[in-house]
């Protein structure tokens, strides 16, 4: 079992898997989001290479009105 | 038209895209300003800020360019990462580069600022550093390779104008080849004005037009203020005299006779 938060909530997976498999089980509804793990960057084609791992910390962001 | 980070732009109005009543006239806000650019952010998705669907249907619908902040960020690093992930979302190179180093007065931190900026500028962003008025730390984001600059005006949000037309003035007479904009603390259509005739390119703001009685008027105001800057700019304003001097032309006046 994996300990992990997204967005600063806990998350738990039962095994390592890829970063686009967990996407695709959060299930995110924003339309455009860009995601860094551990305050790095992670580029979209590198989801499916990157394997979360225990204490992984995901930040999922999506468009939003700024100044 | 003129040009800035690459692109051509009819507009001199910059405008934020934050704390409209609605996004309604948040859009009505952006046509009546004419504005070519908004500026744009990230957020987690929460109940409160949603998950941007509907925000970005809005801008699509603006056929508007893209110019995404870092805001929030107190570190390059923070700023850095934000600026990566902007870019992917909204598919532009812009960054509006904020850096902040003191929570009450969001005041930009330089030194962060200038070391976010090197590494960005080095991935190929096209930097809008939002900056103080200071001129050594401007020469030195000149320096690692911005060709825009945005000093503040006053403190973001606080509508006090312009606090320092001598900085201003400066940083204009010194780097006459950058583009600079005011970005943040104005509050009335006439510090924008202000601003253009000191030879500013642009400038930037949100509080003023989004926290008006009606915003989608007040945008109008900056629009013609922000123009009436410029032509005041480009026409020459007069300098200033200490005495009267009569504009009605004294030969040939009457009730005039020679003692």
């Amino acid at each position: 079992m994996l300990k992990l938060t997204l967005n600063g909530e806990p998350k738990e997976l039962s095994a390592s898997i890829s970063l686009d498999k967990a996407i695709a089980q959060w299930q995110p509804t924003a339309e455009k989001f860009a995601v860094a793990v551990n305050g790095e960057f992670v580029p979209r084609g590198e989801y499916a290479n990157l394997m979360l791992q225990d204490n992984d910390q995901i930040e999922l962001l999506s468009a939003i009105v700024g100044g | 038209m003129w040009e800035i980070g690459g692109k051509k732009l009819n507009s001199r109005l910059f405008i934020g895209s934050a704390m409209y009543p609605s996004l309604d006239i948040m859009r009505q806000s952006v046509a009546s300003s004419e504005a070519d650019v908004i500026t744009v952010s990230l957020r987690r998705q929460t109940s409160e800020h949603g998950d941007g669907n509907a925000f970005w249907a809005h801008i699509k619908d603006l056929n508007i360019n893209l110019l995404p902040n870092t805001a929030g960020c107190f570190s390059a690093k923070e700023a850095i990462t934000t600026a990566q992930m902007a870019r992917e979302v909204f598919d532009t190179n812009w960054i509006k580069l904020e850096v902040i180093g003191d929570e009450y007065t969001l005041q930009p931190d330089p030194f962060q600022l200038l070391e976010a900026t090197k590494e960005l500028i080095s991935q190929g962003f096209e930097v809008f550093p939002y900056c103080t008025d200071d001129l050594v730390l401007c020469d030195k984001l000149i320096t690692a390779g911005c060709n825009i600059l945005m000093p503040w005006g006053a403190p973001i949000g606080t509508g006090k104008g312009l606090m320092n037309p001598y900085a201003l003035r400066t940083l204009r007479n010194r780097f006459t080849d950058i583009n600079l904009l005011v970005d943040a603390g104005l509050g009335a259509p006439s510090h924008a004005t202000q601003a253009m005739e000191l030879g500013f390119d642009g400038v930037l703001l949100n509080t003023a037009i989004a926290e008006s009685h009606d915003p989608v008027l007040m945008a109008e105001g900056f629009r013609d203020g922000v123009r009436a800057g410029r032509n005041a700019y480009l026409a020459g304003v007069i300098p200033e005299r200490d005495m009267a001097q009569a504009s009605t032309p004294t030969v040939g006046k009457p009730f005039w006779h020679k003692q």
